[in-house]
């Protein structure tokens, strides 16, 4: 057996397992320079990922596959966990908690990922999964002093296990109308399956894997355990699990759904539009009554995850192509406000809209890279996320499903009066008496410039990532 | 479709009773509730207290780590039986696999998750 | 040289980020960045003039964005047009940041002041440079921003603010024509690039009212940003921001973009004479009314202002008679002399402490470098000769005789001597007579070197440009057009009539002013007078039309949008709270309930795939 397939996975793993190791031996106050070892291990994983060989072929016993899919995934996931190391280091210092531990489990949850995205079988993607959902159940409910956290990992972790009881009994029903595991194989199996009497198991299947991959990205109405979660989560970690957690689901949909349901395309489409449809206005619609910007950020990433849905609803090369540019739009777009909240809340722990008063005059850098995120959220011009728009509309007037795009249009109007809130809010509204200048450490600056830098870049060149998507997304339509 | 009826009453069979069981226990059950009948079932022993007696937290955390590292062990079953055959790099990938599980259990003990306190 | 043209804007832009980081820091040294970051491009679109002298050009795009079978191509091109572009508008940018340096001095927010101003040039440069109208657009729109921002600089004053909101949205007006005509164009050519787009539309065998449409909505943006009638209600009000800026944005640069959007665009409208006919109309209309508004204005910058629009109002005649190398040529020359002028009103100001001129009088004894200067902008404006705006002037006025409309000549004939009048009525009131107010003319003080040295440098192209870039610049815009035919007397009129502005302003202004009211009184001169004071009812206008056309509508669209939109919106957010009550009644924030929930929505979802699929 050959493991160089896996290194990246194996360094992730191993930097975890090292800073468990350490972690005890170093008091929690003297453990800064952990997240540099995490950075670095970050970093040589995305440059031995970079040193692979891409082919399309399969390795370890056609348990992973390295193609452009897995390759692009692999270096979102690790892109986003260091970002998020990198917002998260003075939030988790201040509160005299141990880095050692809440990174060794980033990097855990990391691995998941990544083994979610190199997988070619339905066994190692549960593997993954699970690794990725265990350790964000934790991560979730790491502040176990504060009620909310607290609450959010539970809450996070009695629903996730219910969607993956649901996730592997939809497996285990593919497995017995195939007899396979391995995702290509699904293909033919599926298909004959359909043909020979066992059309109701096939939907049974299908329908069930749809649910709980549904419940992972946190699509409506499926997604109500994520605003709770979300809310309550330590920030750094809500910016990981909406970025992370559920590109991962969208991983798995696109590589079990797409790929190994793809011949029951017609079958499965409109459900995924419908859901598409139904969660980005469920998405929207409540986020406007949010007083919260964790909550309300928590609803926005709901509805977005219904935009990224179109791209997978309409099944075509240009549509998954367009669901991954969006879904790096959404990660660089989503860290960027995370890493301003963060940074506020280093040590103001307040998250109502209201607390964002004045902060154009507190901290106008902050203010402004905020303002860039909502404007990318809306899909303002010269954004990511209006890239990411043009591009899923493009591919749902193409793929035939011109409501969708309608659909996308006329809920980023309406998501505009909340995003619109909170840029009044912090622009207009005066600071509150005691509100001084924000301080910002080096680290968390650097996470809000480069995801600055990368919002904007997307938005204004944003070609080489649609070659990139376009190419990531060649392999996986059957 | 006929092993569909039969998966279909199968489960109607099945939620009738269940409903039956619940609904019904009350209606027959005796109508005066005495000392005896509130104590929970012990294989015919007296029970020493009620169903729901406080207990300390530290026993979840203790019975919990006992469990995890007793399950853990038990994949060493299996290599030994096949050690043999597995050769040199069996012996490897269990010596990785026992390393991260001592680093697990030093970080246990060194965090205090053992002590009685 | 020419490949490095996006240097151009880009050290600005450079020069607006150091202003950002740097700014409050550094005090009012941050107007360095600014200044030297223009010197440099300024010198570097010389050499690149000098290259396109020499028949160089350049047209470079990458690609930029595909989607679906569309490409967009991004890029810079710079043929004679732009270089000379370029070159004005640095060199005079560079100048007016070095004249601020002394007007803002002590300002409150004058980092702010100055970083917006790098902003705006970099944005100019960028449209001019710009080889397609999508990032011609994306320039125009910073344009407006910072236009926005700076009239707006002294936002402390409410009118200031309602100033730079007028400016604001009657540009606005004009750049939604100009967007639908780039969508417009782009949906039937597939393509923004200024070279390719008249061949693409000459070649699809449109009809003629299609282009004429295409030509007039690309026209209305350059109507709004070049403040040509109807929408120039908006630049006698943006006086109020900072001279300087009245100077940079509201006379040499930001006004001229949109004459130089339709020089851009000239093959469009070529495409389309009917168009480009309503192009000279509007230019002759524009030319004529703001000449005799400003003859009653009182305020210094208030008469600028208004012959900052007549004089637009002749460049866009120019083009609209076909003379498009007489309105660029006109175009540089005013840039140069208005802008001259503009800032010797300032150091009038900045010595006065009023823009009043009836409190004014007599200021030529204490300022003379300040008279000096601005009497030169002066004859240039009223074109006499051989100051530069005669050159031009005289060049528009003959093109248009030659032209088949020759009321077109005859508006701007009129409004040529009403020009001389007015600014021989300016430079008497202001510099001339006896002082009027005891307390301006103690006051007054000659402004610092810092300021002054603006002032001659710019003086210089103003009394000589015309005279001498006449021919050469001919050559190289227009390299094989036929001379200009000659006029005969016509040819002569406006020259004379300028001479007799010049002398009816001097005879009335340095006379009596009993004289001046006698006139007044007279039955023929009152109704005039009242007209031209009443803004020839624009601003009146302007207020009906908004409410008519702007707010009339809204009315129904709030209503519209109260009650069916919001009914719609509110309705789905009652019936999300109405699913949520129902959920809820499951008892809600409780995991229980979420499981429950999900199972429900699966079974259900699962019950439908056995119904639809099985």
């Amino acid at each position: 057996m050959n493991f160089g397939a896996v290194w990246p996975e194996i360094v992730v793993s191993g930097v975890g397992t090292l800073l468990v190791a350490l972690d005890p031996f170093v008091s929690a106050a003297r453990q800064r320079w952990f997240g540099y070892v995490c950075l670095a291990g970050l970093l040589l994983a995305g440059l031995l990922t970079l040193g692979e060989p891409v082919g399309g072929g399969s390795v370890l016993g056609g348990m992973v596959t390295l193609d452009g899919f897995s390759m692009l995934f692999r270096l979102i996931f690790l892109a986003a966990a260091a970002l998020v190391v990198l917002l998260s280091l003075d939030f988790i210092l201040q509160r005299g908690k141990d880095l050692g531990e809440f990174l060794s489990l980033l990097c855990f949850a990391t691995t998941g990922a990544m083994v979610m995205a190199i997988s070619r079988d339905v066994v190692s993607l549960y593997v993954g999964l699970e690794l990725l959902s265990i350790s964000s159940y934790v991560l979730a409910a790491f502040l176990r002093d504060e009620s909310g956290s607290h609450e959010a990992g539970l809450k996070y972790l009695l629903n996730g296990a219910l969607a993956s009881a649901i996730l592997l009994f939809g497996l285990s029903l593919t497995y017995g109308l195939t007899g396979q595991t391995s995702i290509p194989a699904l293909t033919h199996g599926l298909a004959s399956a359909l043909h020979t009497g066992y059309a109701p198991v096939v939907w049974l299947a299908v329908g069930m894997v749809l649910a709980a991959l549904a419940f992972k990205i946190a699509a409506a109405p499926f997604h109500l355990w994520a605003p709770d979660a979300y809310e309550g989560a330590p920030t750094p970690v809500t910016g990981y699990l909406m970025v992370v957690a559920e590109t991962a689901g969208f991983v798995a949909l696109l590589r079990i759904v797409d790929t190994g349901m793809g011949p029951l395309a017609a079958h499965w489409g409109p459900w995924l539009a419908g859901l598409a449809i139904f969660t980005m206005t469920v998405g929207n619609v409540t986020a406007l009554w949010q007083r919260n910007i964790k909550r309300m950020l928590a609803y926005s990433s709901i509805a977005q995850v219904g935009y990224v849905l179109v791209g997978l609803a309409v099944a075509t090369p240009g549509g998954v192509s367009a669901a991954i540019f969006y879904l790096v739009a959404y990660l660089f777009t989503t860290l960027g406000a995370f890493a301003v909240i963060a940074a506020l809340s280093v040590r103001d722990p307040g998250d109502a809209i209201t607390d964002y008063a004045g902060l154009g005059r507190r901290s106008p850098a902050l203010a402004v890279v905020l303002t860039v995120c909502l404007a990318s959220y809306v899909g303002i011009p010269a954004t990511a996320g209006f890239m990411g728009k043009l591009a899923l509309i493009g591919a749902a007037v193409h793929g035939g499903m011109a409501w969708l795009a309608v659909g996308i249009a006329v809920n980023s109007a309406i998501s505009i009066g909340y995003y619109w809130t909170v840029a009044r809010t912090m622009w207009v509204d005066p600071a509150p008496a005691d509100g001084g200048a924000v301080a910002v450490s080096p680290a968390g600056a650097t996470s809000v410039a480069l995801t600055l830098v990368g919002v904007v870049f997307l938005g204004i060149l944003p070609q080489a990532f649609f070659w990139l998507s376009h190419w990531a997304g060649a392999g996986i339509l059957r | 479709m006929s092993e569909y009826q039969a998966v279909a009453l199968y489960l109607g069979v099945a939620a009738v009773v269940v409903f039956a069981v619940t609904a019904g226990i009350g209606r027959i059950r005796a109508a005066r509730q005495t000392g005896a009948s509130r104590m929970p079932y012990e294989c015919g022993i007296t029970g020493a207290e009620g169903a729901a007696p406080r207990f300390p937290v530290r026993f979840y955390l203790v019975a919990m780590l006992f469990v995890i590292l007793d399950v853990e062990a038990i994949a060493f079953y299996p290599w030994g039986v096949r050690l043999r055959a597995l050769g040199a790099r069996g012996l490897e990938d269990m010596a990785v696999f026992a390393v991260v599980l001592a680093i697990g259990y030093a970080y246990v003990w060194k965090k205090g998750g053992l002590d009685w306190r | 040289m020419l490949a490095w043209a996006p240097l151009v804007p880009a050290l600005p832009l450079a020069a607006y980020v150091l202003h950002l980081i740097f700014g409050r820091r550094a005090g009012e040294r941050t107007a360095l960045f600014g200044i030297v970051a223009l010197a440099l491009s300024t010198l570097l679109s010389l050499a690149i003039l000098v290259q396109v002298a020499h028949g160089a050009a350049i047209d470079r795009s990458v690609p930029w964005l595909r989607i679906g079978g569309l490409q967009v191509r991004m890029g810079f091109a710079v043929g004679p047009l732009e270089a000379v572009m370029l070159a004005m508008v640095s060199f005079i940018s560079c100048f007016i940041e070095v004249y601020s340096m002394g007007y803002m001095h002590g300002d409150r927010r004058y980092n702010r002041f100055f970083s917006n101003v790098t902003l705006f040039v970099a944005a100019m440069l960028t449209a001019v440079i710009a080889n397609n109208l999508l990032l011609f657009f994306a320039a125009w729109e910073v344009m407006g921003l910072c236009s926005y921002l700076l009239i707006g600089h002294w936002f402390e004053d409410p009118a200031n603010c309602r100033a730079a909101t007028k400016a604001f949205m009657v540009t606005r007006i004009g750049d939604v024509g100009l967007l639908l005509g780039i969508w417009w164009a782009f949906s039937l050519t597939h393509t923004f690039s200024f070279a390719a787009l008249p061949g693409a539309l000459g070649a699809m065998h449109l009809p003629a009212a299609t282009l004429d449409a295409i030509a007039l909505l690309i026209f209305l943006g350059a109507v709004g940003k070049s403040a040509q009638v109807p929408l120039q209600i908006w630049l006698p009000d943006a006086m109020a921001g900072p001279t300087p800026i009245s100077a940079l944005i509201h006379a040499a640069t930001m006004v001229a973009a949109g004459v130089f959007l339709v020089a851009r665009t000239y093959g469009i409208f070529l495409l389309a004479p009917a168009a480009l006919h309503w192009v000279g109309i509007v230019g002759g209309i524009s030319a004529f009314i703001p000449a005799t508004i400003a003859c009653v204005q009182t305020d210094i910058k208030k008469v600028l202002a208004y012959s900052t629009i007549s004089q637009l109002g002749y460049m866009m005649l120019a083009m609209g008679v076909g003379a498009f190398e007489a309105g660029i040529f006109h175009l540089l020359t005013h840039a140069f002399f208005k802008a001259l002028l503009f800032l010797a009103a300032g150091s009038v100001i900045h010595a006065a402490g009023t823009q009043n001129m009836h409190e004014m009088g007599g200021l030529w004894r204490k300022l003379r470098t300040t008279g000096a200067t601005f009497v030169v902008g002066t004859l240039a404006l009223a074109a006499i000769p051989p100051f530069s705006g005669f050159w031009s002037k005289d060049a528009i006025l003959r093109a248009a005789w030659a032209s088949p409309d020759r009321a077109l000549y005859w508006l701007g004939t009129i409004a040529a001597g009403l020009t001389a009048y007015y600014m021989t009525r300016a430079v008497v009131l202001t510099f001339f007579g006896r002082p009027r107010d005891a307390h301006v003319q103690e006051h007054a003080h000659e402004s610092p070197a810092v300021m002054l040295v603006p002032l001659v440098v710019l003086s210089v192209p103003a009394a000589l440009l015309g005279w001498v870039v006449d021919r050469p610049l001919r050559q190289l815009l227009t390299p094989h057009a036929p001379a200009a035919a000659a006029a005969g007397v016509y040819g002569f009129l406006p020259l004379l009539l300028s001479l007799a502005g010049v002398a009816v302003g001097l005879a009335l202004y340095l006379g009596p002013l009993a004289r001046r009211e006698a006139l007044l009184r007279s039955p023929l001169v009152r109704p005039v007078y009242g007209l031209c004071k009443r803004l020839w009812f624009f601003d009146d206008l302007g207020a009906v039309v908004m409410y008519a056309v702007g707010l009339g509508p809204s009315y129904v669209i709030g209503a519209f949008d109260r009650y069916v939109v919001d009914g719609v919106v509110n309705g789905i957010g009652w019936l999300a709270m109405a699913f949520g009550r129902l959920w809820r009644k499951l008892s809600t924030g409780n995991v229980q309930a979420y499981m429950l929930t999900m199972v429900v929505a699966l079974a259900i979802g699962l019950v439908a795939l056995q119904a639809m699929g099985g």
